[in-house]
């Protein structure tokens, strides 16, 4: 973990994601349908970043995006998949294909990997989860093994941690301090464990108004090394209180994978729009919101 | 006793869920699963006021009934939380000490792909782990939570030689062999409980269903009981609860859905919903100030 920079750390999306290098371990913070740090994800996309190891608790549109975009080589989370809207395409088809690799994490793999990051020491134990499972044959870095001071049988899981961990939020100051609105998952662990940590927010807001929100601060300060004012950057994930999950959106998304229309998808949501302003006249567009 | 015909087969599994529930019950959620949902807050609507949910949707624990919704039901649970949790907080301290039965009494109804006759559960992949023919969303915490469950609950709401294998492809929840708590399985064919001796048994027929038709979809030797226990439908109250307060929309039949035909069930139920004016104000906004 590095020094965090001092003073305001407001910046530009498109310098954000050039803090993201090919190869990264990228932490992306909130949980399947949630919070998701989906305008990040497409200027990554758009800037045609290459290689990373997504490391997130459960995925669902960002991977799937990121996939459809080539920038992934290596998925590390315990569920990926768009909850009730199914199974996410490109994502199923790139594991069936070998086409990136999958690390099967589970709840604990990575919550307990986590926090063994940020206590400094290789490996954290509880009693007895994967038990009689196959998970100890393809993840042989999690072991079986008696604790070293009474002897008992425990299961160990090696620290993790993301070089770079991005996280979306509905508000932030410019020095970092960020209010997580809901489900904080596991976001400050993210946050602190990664060396780089990017917040993008719906606004820019004052301390004081982050500290009044319901349950104050979710980051603090020094947990955060650069924010992005990046309003809709969740969409079409939720930002509780901001927005609603866009249900039609993914169903229609989905609709046109089995159709074979990523591409298109592609075109006209990520590598098109100019801008993240631009995505979302286009989304406003396509959703006919005059019509209703 | 025979069950009214006008009751749908999701509704004869969250009748078969709601029994199993107590006054007091902590319920685990899973993840967009709107049938053993429902029936968890039909329990709290009905017969178990002090019910309380952990919702991975919101990160929160619920403790009233309110209605379901595809766009908003992280907007309600968070809207009526009474705890905000962290997942640190459920697997380093909940998992731990409260599953296992020293606080609380912990439900969870989970769906597997496969399941064996010991109760072993699969929700990784279909065909070699290095090579699968389908690629499953992966086990979230069932590894981690199952082998320390006091007792397990399965729903699988399509009995088919599919779902009940003789061989699983992949061991992703320990079963009995493995000292896990296998308890209950929920079908739309019948309700199957593990007996002391540990094999699986066969205690409720779910209207129309015949004891070779469960047999005949499932991959393995079955026993079934000497007296059947007959099936208890949603009583008049429970159906109008769930049906007008709960899941007006019927989000519980989605389980039963696939493909192309689920995805224009689920898009024109999200139009008809009201978060769709919400979110287009909510972008509409959002536009202009990012202009």
């Amino acid at each position: 973990m590095s020094r965090r920079r001092e003073g305001p750390k407001l910046t530009a999306l498109d310098d954000a994601a050039r803090l993201v290098r090919d190869g990264d371990i990228v932490g992306i913070g909130g949980m399947t349908l949630y919070r998701k740090p989906m305008g990040f994800v497409r200027a990554l996309a758009r800037a045609g970043t290459k290689d990373l190891t997504l490391l997130a608790f459960t995925c669902a549109f960002e991977a799937e995006i990121l996939a459809a975009a080539g920038a992934l080589s290596t998925l590390r989370t315990c569920y990926f998949g768009l909850e009730f809207l199914g199974l996410a395409p490109q994502l199923r088809r790139a594991a069936e294909t070998s086409a990136i690799r999958i690390v099967e994490e589970t709840e604990y793999t990575i919550a307990l990997g986590l926090q063994a990051a940020l206590m400094c020491v290789p490996y954290l134990p509880s009693r007895d989860c994967e038990v009689g499972t196959d998970y100890f044959r393809i993840r042989p870095d999690l072991r079986r093994a008696p604790c070293p001071v009474t002897g008992e049988m425990l299961t160990w899981f090696p620290a993790v941690a993301p070089r770079v961990a991005i996280i979306h939020a509905p508000l932030a100051d410019e020095h970092g301090n960020t209010w997580l609105g809901g489900q904080h998952c596991v976001d400050s662990q993210l946050a602190m464990a990664a060396d780089v940590t990017i917040v993008t927010a719906e606004r820019i807001a004052t301390r004081a108004e982050i500290r009044d929100a319901q349950g104050g601060a979710g980051l603090v300060s020094f947990m955060v090394d650069a924010v992005v004012e990046l309003p809709g950057g969740a969409h079409p994930t939720s930002c509780y209180p901001d927005y609603p999950l866009d249900v039609v959106h993914i169903a229609r998304y989905l609709k046109g994978a089995r159709r074979r229309e990523t591409p298109a998808y592609l075109d006209r949501y990520v590598n098109g729009p100019a801008s993240e302003a631009e995505y979302l006249a286009r989304v406003l567009e396509d959703r006919d919101v005059g019509a209703r | 006793m025979s069950a009214p015909d006008n009751q749908t087969s999701a509704e004869h599994l969250v009748s078969a869920i709601l029994n199993e529930i107590e006054d007091g019950d902590v319920l685990l959620e899973g993840i967009g699963t709107f049938l053993p949902t429902s029936a968890y807050i039909l329990a709290q609507a009905t017969h178990a006021p002090e019910a309380v949910r952990l919702c991975p949707v919101g990160n929160v624990f619920v403790a009233e009934p309110h209605p379901l919704s595809l766009a908003e039901y992280e907007f309600e649970t968070l809207r009526r939380g009474m705890y905000r949790f962290t997942y640190w907080d459920v697997n380093a301290s909940y998992l731990p000490g409260f599953i296992p039965g020293r606080r609380g009494k912990w439900k969870e109804f989970l769906r597997p792909a496969q399941v064996d006759s010991t109760g072993r559960t699969n929700n990784v992949v279909i065909g070699p782990y290095e090579s699968p023919k389908v690629r499953l969303p992966g086990a979230a915490g069932l590894p981690d939570g199952v082998p320390v469950e006091p007792a397990l609950y399965m729903y699988v709401p399509r009995h088919d030689r599919n779902a009940f294998v003789a061989k699983l492809d992949f061991v992703s929840a320990p079963g009995i062999e493995d000292g896990a708590k296998p308890h209950l399985i929920v079908t739309n064919l019948a309700v199957m409980r593990f007996a002391r001796d540990g094999v699986l048994e066969v205690e409720t027929l779910m209207p129309g269903a015949t004891i070779e038709e469960v047999r005949d979809n499932t991959a393995f030797s079955l026993r079934v009981r000497s007296e059947l226990v007959p099936f208890k439908p949603l009583t008049e109250h429970q159906l109008t609860v769930l049906r007008r307060d709960i899941d007006p929309q019927s989000l519980r039949d989605l389980e039963f859905f696939v493909g192309e035909d689920r995805l224009s069930r689920i898009e024109a139920l999200a139009a008809a919903e009201s978060s769709t004016a919400v979110l287009d104000r909510a972008l509409t906004r959002i536009a202009q100030r990012a202009r």
